[in-house]
């Protein structure tokens, strides 16, 4: 494996300074290998969006260099090719489609890119295909659910064929399904197309199924670990104000209690088993 | 006397034309003084449709809306009136600022109510410590505010109608969980003190569990189920089935339930679910 | 929610008016607004009547919506064709004091009626048999050679489809403040105008924030997208005429012909 995304003392500051803090991104050293799931936690301000902005050049670094596929981002020339190699998904749906046809809008990308009109096509009902959307390929938006908008917008990035998508709280203003829908579609695409995802995310249990979770609080990296490592560190989630996941505090409890439960739990069903290992003993 | 009372409220959206959806089906329900009532259901089974019926923005098709007992659509009663007893705070209200300080834009609602400057002064004061933001917040640019006091000022907004109940439409979305708990603590606060009924309109199941007293599940505009929070979580295959999330420890409990353990699934707080389990090890053990 | 927008008068349908490339539709649409205009005797102003009948039933567009399409437009067509009547000079055929009716007059009165009816209902069925993406994606490409002149004609179709898409998004928005700020007192239907535009106040800017803010938000968007306005660009649905649209055009070129040599061999009377 290799770094796709790469941040060495990345700092970064508005020009227009009005906060007092000196740094947004403080001294940001990361990296992020092909194929990676990674979810970044931390409270509103924290710096993880202005963070995901530099990973595809929407911002560049005031210091420091972020490096995608090997290609400095502070290099306009290279803009476009880290655009195509890191695709960026936001939180409002309704923001990021153009078109009054969803099909068109997925297409928007691969005509940007001035692709040959059959090779879009092929593309677009892929992409489509890959989000579970290939059906309302010629609806309009306005009419479909928050989900369905947001998978939409998903695909229309992956029409570009990136090999890493960052999403920033995708799922933030959907109702539970929308949710759930969502957040198959970005394990799939993990799973089945070895595409890189970083997630950013207030949800605990969305963060429970990534790979490796970063901890963010003012501009610095507090925790970069396991999600497993990350949910009992329960002093310091109630210190930055996140949420505790209700499985780890449940199972600290009953440890607490002498019940014998084994470290690193935080799905419900591998909860269930710990649970019922322990009553069988 | 229930401050809102619904008696067979049935309501359709675009009557007469092709796209005619019937959105409410028969709907009867009464909200008393001090309720902290929960109304839950997934998008599109009528949550949004209901409120509206509260303090007149919608007129039923047949059925009766009464508030303190007089049906607000009964000719000579004004309408307005109602909806400053009837507090409606929607999706997203920050969407609705547009003075440029805060006290402007929290003034809004009692000056439309007539009230007299000296009034409205200590009503926007009074609303503004509710929701947790102290008076250095009043001649400041809202715009400039993070989106969690943003939120909060929207809703001290419908605060200062000093409304008899407070009805919220997911006032917690899209925001941070330190701004998300701050906002319930305050309203669970605001309603302690001033006695003001709540009503909660969430799909967070997690929300709704830890504050609310009763709930109220709809689905396809029909009421679903009904009563105390315990009560209607205890159901929670069935809350499942109307494609509703619950919280993690509930499914935990239901996870054991469906391995053959006689384990109560009405938990609503971590405290229950912990007593809940260890009682089931005490159960086992013997 | 309330709301079900359709902008525009578009019926989905499958008639061969609906069939036709978008461009022909827009190219035989000015051919209509000329042959309307050169139909000056009465032989051809018939023949446009005929025309336009056949026009109606092979888009299928039941003749009662193209014709209530109309209505609107009607003070103004009786409005002109009056104006002609006492106005155009010539032999009299009726008198009352200073008020004169002529012959000549009569007829260019009733040819103004039956070519402005003939205008607005012909220009309707552009609208009622093509959507509006349809539209403009015709006129992008129509108006592609003007590139070469640096006139921006993706940039331009760019901003017509982003407008069609918020449209519905911004009306529903506008709905939801409108009832927020009723829920918080607000009355809208009350006072003189002027009051009454500045109990919109409290709607309109939040609206024009929220537009703003998505505006921003898009930009990002459209940048991650790799968008550099219309240079390179190219489209996945590339408009290609068919043997139907050659047809039409033949067609066409046929009745424009026909109306010439109706001009020609019965001529206007007067």
């Amino acid at each position: 494996m290799s770094a796709l995304i790469e941040t060495k003392n990345l700092h970064f500051q508005y020009l227009h300074n009005d906060s007092q803090e000196s740094w947004i991104l403080n001294r940001i050293n990361l990296s992020i290998q092909k194929g990676e799931f990674v979810a970044i936690l931390g409270p509103n301000g924290c710096g993880k969006s202005t963070l995901a902005k530099h990973f595809n050049a929407l911002l560049v670094p005031s210091d420091g260099e972020v490096l995608v596929d090997g290609l400095d981002t502070q290099n306009d020339q290279n803009r476009f090719d880290i655009r195509q190699t890191v695709g960026m998904v936001f939180q409002n749906p309704d923001n990021q489609l153009i078109s009054t046809i969803v099909e068109e809008d997925v297409a928007f990308a691969p005509e940007n890119l001035g692709m040959d009109p059959l090779e879009i096509r092929s593309r677009v009902e892929w992409a489509l295909k890959a989000v579970d959307m290939l059906d309302y390929k010629r609806h309009t938006p306005f009419k479909l659910s928050g989900g369905q908008k947001q998978r939409v917008a998903i695909a229309g990035i992956l029409a570009m064929r990136p090999q890493c998508i960052v999403l920033d709280e995708p799922t933030s203003m959907l109702d539970p399904k929308g949710r759930a829908d969502v957040m198959r579609t970005i394990r799939r695409l993990n799973h089945e197309f070895g595409l890189t995802i970083v997630l950013i995310t207030h949800h605990m249990e969305e963060a429970a199924q990534a790979k490796r979770v970063i901890v963010m609080d003012r501009g610095k990296i507090e925790l970069d670990d396991s999600p497993e490592n990350v949910f009992y560190q329960i002093d310091l989630l109630k210190r930055l104000k996140l949420d505790v996941p209700q499985i780890s505090e449940l199972v600290v409890r009953l440890r607490r209690r002498g019940i014998h439960l084994p470290d690193q739990i935080t799905q419900v069903d591998q909860c269930v088993d710990a649970l019922v290992a322990a009553l069988e003993e | 006397m229930a401050i809102i009372e619904l008696k067979n409220v049935n309501f359709r959206y675009g009557s007469g034309t092709p796209f005619e959806k019937q959105a409410l089906h028969d709907i009867s329900l009464s909200i008393e003084p001090g309720d902290f009532l929960g109304i839950i259901g997934h998008t599109g089974s009528g949550k949004s449709t209901l409120i509206r019926h509260f303090n007149g923005l919608l007129r039923p098709d047949s059925g009766q809306v009464l508030v303190n007992g007089d049906d607000i659509w009964t000719a000579s009663k004004d309408i307005r009136s109602i909806r400053f007893q009837i507090g409606l705070v929607f999706q997203y209200p920050e969407t609705q600022i547009f003075e440029d300080t805060v006290a402007q834009d929290i003034a809004y609602g009692p000056r439309n109510m007539g009230l007299d400057e000296k009034e409205v002064e200590l009503r926007v004061h009074e609303a503004l410590q509710f929701v947790g933001l102290n008076d250095s917040y009043l001649e400041r640019n809202p715009f400039r505010l993070s989106g969690g006091e943003l939120r909060r000022v929207a809703i001290a907004g419908v605060i200062a109608m000093r409304p008899q109940v407070l009805i919220l439409d997911e006032p917690t979305a899209g925001l941070d969980p330190e701004g998300r708990n701050k906002i319930l603590n305050e309203l669970e606060q605001f309603r302690r003190e001033s006695g003001t009924a709540i009503v909660l309109v969430s799909h967070s199941m997690e929300d709704i569990a830890e504050h609310v007293r009763n709930v109220l599940v709809l689905d396809h505009g029909k009421i679903a189920l009904d009563g105390t929070t315990s009560a209607v979580f205890s159901q929670a295959e069935k809350l499942v089935q109307l494609g509703l999330d619950i919280p993690q420890i509930t499914k935990v409990l239901l996870g054991l339930k469906a391995k053959g353990y006689a384990v109560d699934t009405g938990a609503l707080t971590l405290d229950q679910a912990e007593r809940a389990l260890l009682r089931l090890f005490e159960k086992e053990r013997r | 929610m309330t709301r079900d927008i359709t902008i525009g008068q578009f019926l989905p349908g499958h008639s061969i008016m609906h069939r036709l490339d978008p461009r022909t539709k827009i190219v035989l649409t000015f051919f209509f607004i000329i042959q309307v205009f050169i139909s000056r005797s009465a032989a051809s102003l018939c023949f446009l009547i005929v025309l336009l009948g056949f026009l109606i039933a092979s888009s299928q567009v039941p003749a009662g919506k193209v014709l209530k399409g109309v209505r609107p437009m009607i003070p103004v067509i009786v409005f002109t064709a009056l104006l002609n009547i006492f106005y155009v000079s010539g032999e009299p055929v009726f008198t009352f004091f200073f008020l004169q009716i002529t012959k000549q007059g009569l007829f260019t009165g009733f040819t103004l009626l039956v070519r402005l009816t003939a205008l607005i209902a012909g220009c309707s069925l552009i609208t009622y048999t093509t959507s509006l993406n349809a539209l403009a994606a015709g006129l992008e490409q129509l108006l592609a050679p003007l590139r070469r002149i640096h006139f921006p004609v993706s940039e331009l179709s760019m901003t017509i489809s982003i407008t069609l898409r918020f449209l519905p998004t911004l009306a529903e928005e506008f709905d939801r403040i409108i009832d927020a700020q009723k829920a918080r007192g607000a009355e809208f239907n009350s006072g003189n105008p002027i009051k009454k535009i500045k109990s919109y106040f409290p709607v309109l800017l939040p609206l024009f924030m929220s537009a703003f803010r998505r505006a921003f938000e898009l930009t990002n968007a459209i940048e991650c997208r790799c968008y550099q306005g219309g240079k390179g660009r190219t489209k996945m649905n590339v408009l290609k005429l068919a043997p139907r649209d050659f047809c039409a055009i033949a067609f066409f070129v046929i009745t424009f012909f026909l109306t010439i040599a109706f001009n020609y061999y019965f001529p206007a009377p007067y």
